[in-house]
């Protein structure tokens, strides 16, 4: 755990870039430090392994004030992951990668072990990649030997200064999806700093939004984009808010799980009535598998009264369901793309598991719209 | 490995399509890669010792005025450092004829036997024992060093054969500059026909290359290890205040012109090897201590914040991240220093210092033309020789991920 308690950064110049901070980042979270250029996240940031010094308050690192340990064994504790990468272009791969385990004098064997280990964690080939020299990496490739010598000696604690800002929006989100599949595996308590708000709502388990120095909130993703405190924070998650949350949700959250399907073998009068029953316009087509085949509505079943497989409008699952593990944010746009009210919803295999209606997508929006405006 | 475009730090002149495949490299297809050697650079560093080759094995008219009075008017002058390389046989014969005068022949060499003097045992013994250490010997050892160069980097650039080449050439060079008197008999002679001082004659060149390399490298130890150390403290956040004051001390030292830092030297410290030293410190220590500071903080600051960020000391920041990144330039510095150094020396000649200084300076007392191009033709060598092994020294200490291609 790692807290801020009171903490200013006074600079030679008389400028505060940190004002009276306090805040307490949780053991194995993402916690997103965000604000407006200026906003003092890096500085805040900085002064938890001391390369900058505190000017009052404290930081306790793991219930010690982080003063208590020479600056360089404080270091070594704790990972170090940079925009500009800052990979030592004159070392290999895997002197990059063993920098701190060498600091802290581990044998060879044990630092080519981790080096292996840590290399196939960020997905790099370590037969391949080992003797590579930076150089011979792309932008993405030396950003993984960043957050893989960050990862050197296994600290419990990393500090991430935009670690993906300088790479191409497609790069990013790779790397954005591979260290959150990281992260699952390794937990480490990590503050992240960004400027990008997009990122912060994905990578964060919590947003801290600091403004001239003051945290201005602090809250999960989902309430920050639901309760935004003042206007700062509206304007800075941006107008688009509502889309941004439904992007935090999963289909598998929120559809439901009963809906009215009939079997491809079935009559043309089981479909009728099971349509009558419900109360709907219209249900989904399976076959015996479970496997979504298309749909059959009212009007279909009108015109051929005899036959299911003639009056079903036959689809690939692909194409007219959204899987489970989709965000509400990408049902949306499938339902508005296709012009439909209501979609269904699949697994992995295609078999229908629920489906899910424009009305509540929209309900949930118009709930996070209302409560926003009411905490203004 | 898609991406940026390959960059091609080093090597201009380089071969296509190169490749670094972690030391696995291609499949070997010796003839087609052989061709890729002979570069155009590489064809005339053979021409030229073809060339040589053949011009130091003629028969040549003597000109050295003493030999001529000796009555040697024509010798055969073969080149006595191949002898053990061709013939592995040290008595191979070299033909003056009538004469058992060896001081020519024998200079710097390795030992040469005159085939039809009166009396063989008397001149082999002059000519001294055969496997006398000489600067045939270190040429042939740089010989040796650029082979192994090339095969140490063959993988970085591919470049076997040429440096081969180019070593002998430069082997050949040295050879005959410092090592062969006849080769500046024939050439003063072809300048200066009618000059009756050819060679000059209180030394001999193999001596004053010796003097003048003393000078050179005594000064320039002094200078790097005086240059580095204040260029790695005015770097220092501790220090950083005295800069401008170092670069001013350092920028002075070489506005004055050095003439006079040895006249001022010479009544302080007296006359001799010191003085010479000592301007030739304040001379060089510009290269060096501009290039160190220029090197250090050139460093990517991101790769020291990194550094920093993971804990390391100051002094493990400096020696291991730093100094290593800014090696290449610190050591153009050092080059550029040393050459400078090599020309300034001759001016040490004013307070008795020795060197090349020498026959420039009685050459120009006594308008003997002759010993002016000697000296200034040996000087201008021997700071190319320097140049040319501080750049092979350079070459090897640049860490190699500062200058892999892609």
């Amino acid at each position: 755990m790692i807290e801020f308690q009171n903490v200013v950064k006074q600079f030679p110049d008389g400028f505060r870039a940190v004002n009276g901070l306090s805040l307490t980042i949780h053991d194995g979270e993402i916690t997103v430090l965000i604000g407006p250029s200026g906003c003092g996240k890096t500085t805040s940031m900085r002064m938890v392994n001391r390369l900058l010094s505190i000017s009052d308050g404290r930081i306790m690192v793991e219930g010690r004030d982080n003063r208590d340990f020479p600056a360089e064994e404080l270091r070594r504790k704790i990972g170090y992951a940079i925009q500009q990468v800052g990979l030592f272009p004159h070392m290999t791969v895997l002197q990059n990668i063993a920098v701190v385990p060498r600091l802290l004098g581990w044998e060879e064997d044990r630092i080519h072990k981790r080096v292996d280990e840590l290399l196939e964690l960020v997905g790099l080939d370590p037969d391949v990649n080992r003797d590579k020299y930076p150089r011979q990496l792309s932008g993405g490739q030396q950003q993984r030997i960043g957050v893989a010598r960050a990862l050197g000696a296994d600290p419990p604690i990393m500090l991430m200064d935009e670690p993906f800002g300088a790479i191409d929006p497609i790069t990013r989100e790779v790397l954005q999806d591979e260290f959150l599949e990281i992260q699952k595996r390794i937990s480490k308590t990590i503050i992240f700093v960004t400027h990008d708000i997009d990122e912060a709502i994905k990578m964060g388990d919590r947003i801290a939004i600091m403004r001239e120095g003051s945290l201005v909130q602090y809250d999960t993703p989902d309430t920050l984009l639901a309760k935004p405190r003042n206007r700062f924070v509206r304007d800075f998650v941006g107008a688009d808010r509502q889309l941004k949350r439904l992007g935090l949700l999963r289909v598998r959250e929120l559809m439901a799980k009963e809906t009215p399907h009939v079997n491809l073998r079935d009559r043309a009068e089981d479909a009728r009535s099971a349509i009558e029953r419900a109360g709907v316009k219209s249900a989904f087509v399976v076959d015996e598998d479970g496997v979504l085949r298309g749909w059959v509505d009212r009007e279909g079943l009108r015109e051929n009264p005899d036959s299911l497989l003639d009056a079903m409008n036959e689809g690939d699952y692909r194409e007219i369901g959204v899987r489970q593990s989709a965000t509400a944010r990408e049902a949306l746009s499938a339902m508005v793309a296709r012009g439909f009210r209501i979609t269904p919803v699949v697994n992995e295999k295609g078999v229908l598991v629920g489906s899910i209606t424009l009305r509540a997508l929209q309900e949930l929006a118009e709930q996070g719209w209302a409560e926003g405006d009411q905490a203004t | 490995m898609g991406g940026r475009g390959s960059g091609h730090v080093r090597g201009a002149t380089g071969t296509t399509g190169r490749t670094v495949n972690g030391g696995l490299g291609e499949g070997p297809r010796p003839l087609a890669a052989l061709g890729r050697f002979f570069t155009p650079a590489a064809l005339v560093w053979l021409a030229f010792a073809a060339l040589l080759f053949v011009a130091m094995n003629v028969r040549e008219t003597i000109h050295d005025p003493q030999l001529r009075a000796a009555g040697v008017k024509e010798a055969t002058i073969v080149p006595d450092l191949w002898l053990p390389v061709f013939s592995f046989n040290p008595s191979t014969v070299v033909a003056i004829k009538g004469s058992d005068d060896l001081r020519v022949l024998s200079f710097g060499g390795l030992p040469a036997v005159v085939s039809d003097s009166p009396n063989p045992a008397a001149a082999s013994d002059k000519a001294g024992a055969p496997w006398r250490v000489t600067l045939g010997w270190f040429a042939l050892f740089m010989v040796l060093v650029e082979g192994l160069l090339g095969v140490r980097y063959a993988q970085r650039d591919e470049k076997l054969v040429r440096p081969l080449v180019r070593a002998a050439g430069i082997f050949l060079v040295i050879w005959s500059i410092y090592g062969h008197e006849p080769f500046w008999d024939w050439l003063l002679h072809g300048i200066f026909p009618s000059s009756p001082d050819l060679l000059y004659n209180s030394n001999t060149v193999i001596s004053l290359a010796g003097q003048h390399l003393t000078l050179v490298l005594i000064s320039s130890v002094i200078t790097v290890a005086i240059g580095l150390a204040l260029g790695i403290m005015v770097t220092r956040a501790e220090f950083r205040e005295f800069l401008p004051l170092v670069s001013d001390i350092v920028n002075s030292g070489q506005t004055v012109p050095t003439l006079a830092i040895v006249a001022i030297m010479a009544p302080i410290i007296g006359f001799g090897f010191w003085p010479a030293i000592v301007a030739l410190i304040l001379y060089g220590l510009l290269p060096v201590v501009r290039n160190t500071i220029v090197g250090l903080e050139g460093v990517d600051p991101s790769m020291i914040d990194a550094a920093r960020g993971m804990g390391m000391t100051a002094s493990q920041i400096l020696w291991q991240i730093e100094v290593p990144n800014a090696s290449r330039i610190i050591l153009a510095g050092v080059r550029t220093s040393v050459v400078i150094n090599v020309g300034t020396a001759a001016l040490g000649a004013y307070v008795g210092s020795g060197g090349f200084g020498n026959p420039i300076a009685s050459g120009l007392n006594q308008a003997i033309q002759p010993w002016v191009l000697l000296g200034a033709l040996s000087a201008a060598l021997l700071a190319i020789l320097l140049d040319y092994i501080l750049g092979r020294v350079e070459y090897v200490m640049t860490p190699k991920g500062l200058i892999i291609e892609r």
